[in-house]
């Protein structure tokens, strides 16, 4: 279970996260939507120990990340592309991570053929790789430990058509294994095929939350349940900036 | 199972083996110190053939390839540099600390592989400059002492320990490595002439223990030296453990 309470952070006169609290519960997708800049990533970020908050506090399994002993097999995290350096081979890449986390070497060419990665694939360079064999690597990584959490950030950037439904089978058969799946996306009609939760984010602060069927039954589709609360959210925002 | 300290170190080490610049700094730098020293002894041969042995400036054709050495420091530059920089893109550092949060310890396991690779490549590329003379030398040459070559090779294993951390520290090869080169390799020198108190920069009381002429630097330079280098090691982990990974 992912536990974010109360985050906040601050990029100079930038909010990127305004007490931001959810919970991303085992056995569901949840997803993260909203616009660029709504503050996605940063609550990711945040959550996985790459940043600071300012305030308030993100628990992966009831801790922090960084306070695991081997966090990656609690929690696995993908954002944007393969993490690699273009110039490392795939599997080399994957070794290390591997080694690090005490996962055996034979594990690394399981979850090569996990993600749809064709061996002959696997040698080769990452600068060599597509924009879609480079998420697949990235989610590879994210998948190489057996963890109990995974955190996506836009998984689906660069995967085709083909991809795209790969993934969805992917989020969907992992929470069906019991782990929770957190992804952030701006496509709306994409989250609403695979999410089961979602946290609906503007400038930084959440302005929604719920289970995907209920909001869909309350509007007709998750992007009209969005605007709904986005229109609702800035009217507030009006009216206060009003009352001062 | 094997402590996440010795996992780490281990990973570490087959990250910095299985990334293609540091390999090619360490063997391109061995072939051209190999070429070069070939060079210089078969020149010096031949001139000694004619009559003059004073070819070579005055000095002795193990001189000569020690300082082809001691500029051969770029290696160590840039091994040290590209086993911190290869985790510089927000994609690959974001990973690097996804698998091993503890910033700190990432980053000493990081400089402690440095001075690893270093060591291997000061010890290869010092035999690769050393070979041409010992199969070729005349017996004027007389016998080599490792001494020089000792001091030589943890002069490599601190420049690029220091460089490591200071990429680190900065994020930056461009800004650490030209000016790190810029200085070690001409400036240092320059400055020192006028600035006495500069002959306990690291880099000065390093080549007076190699370079010919140079005598064993003194303890105040050494604790000196010290002082610069565990300075510098400080500043990549301490910088990057209060820094957002982004």
């Amino acid at each position: 279970m992912i536990d974010v309470t109360n985050v906040t952070k601050t990029h100079g006169s930038v909010v990127s996260a305004d007490r931001v609290s959810f919970i991303a519960p085992p056995g569901a997708v949840t997803g993260l939507l909203g616009p660029n800049g709504a503050g996605k990533s940063s609550a990711m970020r945040i959550t996985c120990d790459l940043d600071r908050a300012d305030a308030g506090q993100a628990t992966v399994c009831g801790l922090r990340y960084r306070s695991h002993t081997l966090p990656m097999r609690v929690a696995g995290a993908q954002f944007e592309g393969s993490g690699a350096h273009p110039s490392r081979r795939a599997i080399d890449h994957l070794r290390w991570i591997a080694r690090v986390n005490h996962v055996g070497a034979s594990h690394v060419e399981q979850v090569l053929e996990q993600v749809d990665l064709q061996p002959q694939d696997w040698k080769r360079r990452v600068r060599e790789y597509s924009l879609g064999m480079q998420q697949r690597l990235g989610i590879a990584a994210a998948l190489i430990a057996d963890p109990q959490v995974v955190i996506f950030d836009e998984p689906a950037n660069g995967l085709d058509p083909i991809g795209i439904q790969w993934l969805r089978g992917l989020l969907t058969g992992l929470a069906r294994e019991g782990k929770t799946v957190l992804l952030s996306s701006h496509l709306m009609s994409e989250t609403e095929l695979v999410a089961d939760r979602v946290v609906l984010m503007d400038r930084g602060q959440v302005i929604g939350q719920g289970n995907v069927p209920e909001l869909v039954r309350e509007h007709g589709n998750l992007e009209a349940a969005f605007f709904a609360r986005l229109e609702r959210s800035r009217q507030q925002d009006g009216l206060a900036d009003g009352a001062r | 199972m094997q402590s996440s300290r010795a996992a780490l170190f281990s990973a570490e080490l087959r990250k910095a083996r299985s990334f293609p610049p540091v390999i090619r700094a360490a063997l391109l730098g061995a072939v051209a110190l190999l070429a070069v020293s070939s060079f210089i002894v078969a020149q010096a041969a031949s001139f000694a053939d004619v009559g003059r042995a004073d070819a070579l400036g005055g000095f002795t054709t193990g001189e000569v390839v020690m300082l082809i050495l001691h500029y051969a420091q770029v290696i160590p530059v840039l091994i040290g540099a590209w086993i911190v920089a290869q985790d510089l893109p927000t994609g690959p550092r974001r990973l690097a600390f996804l698998a091993a949060p503890r910033r700190v310890a990432l980053i000493g396991t990081k400089l402690v592989v440095a001075a690893l690779a270093a060591g291997a490549a000061g010890v290869g590329c010092t035999a690769a400059a050393l070979v041409p003379l010992m199969v070729f030398a005349g017996p004027s040459d007389g016998t080599i002492s490792l001494v020089p070559y000792a001091w030589l090779i943890s002069s490599w294993v601190l420049i690029a320990v220091v460089t490591a951390s200071l990429v680190a520290a900065t994020r930056s090869v461009t800004f650490t490595v030209v000016p790190l080169l810029i200085w070690t390799i001409g400036l240092s020198d320059l400055i020192a002439v006028r600035v006495p108190a500069l002959s306990g920069a690291l880099d000065q009381v390093m080549k007076s223990a190699y370079l010919p002429g140079g005598a064993t630097p003194s303890s105040v330079h050494l604790l000196s030296a010290g002082i610069q280098v565990a300075v510098a090691i400080a500043l990549g982990p301490l910088l990057t453990a209060r820094r957002d990974v982004g």
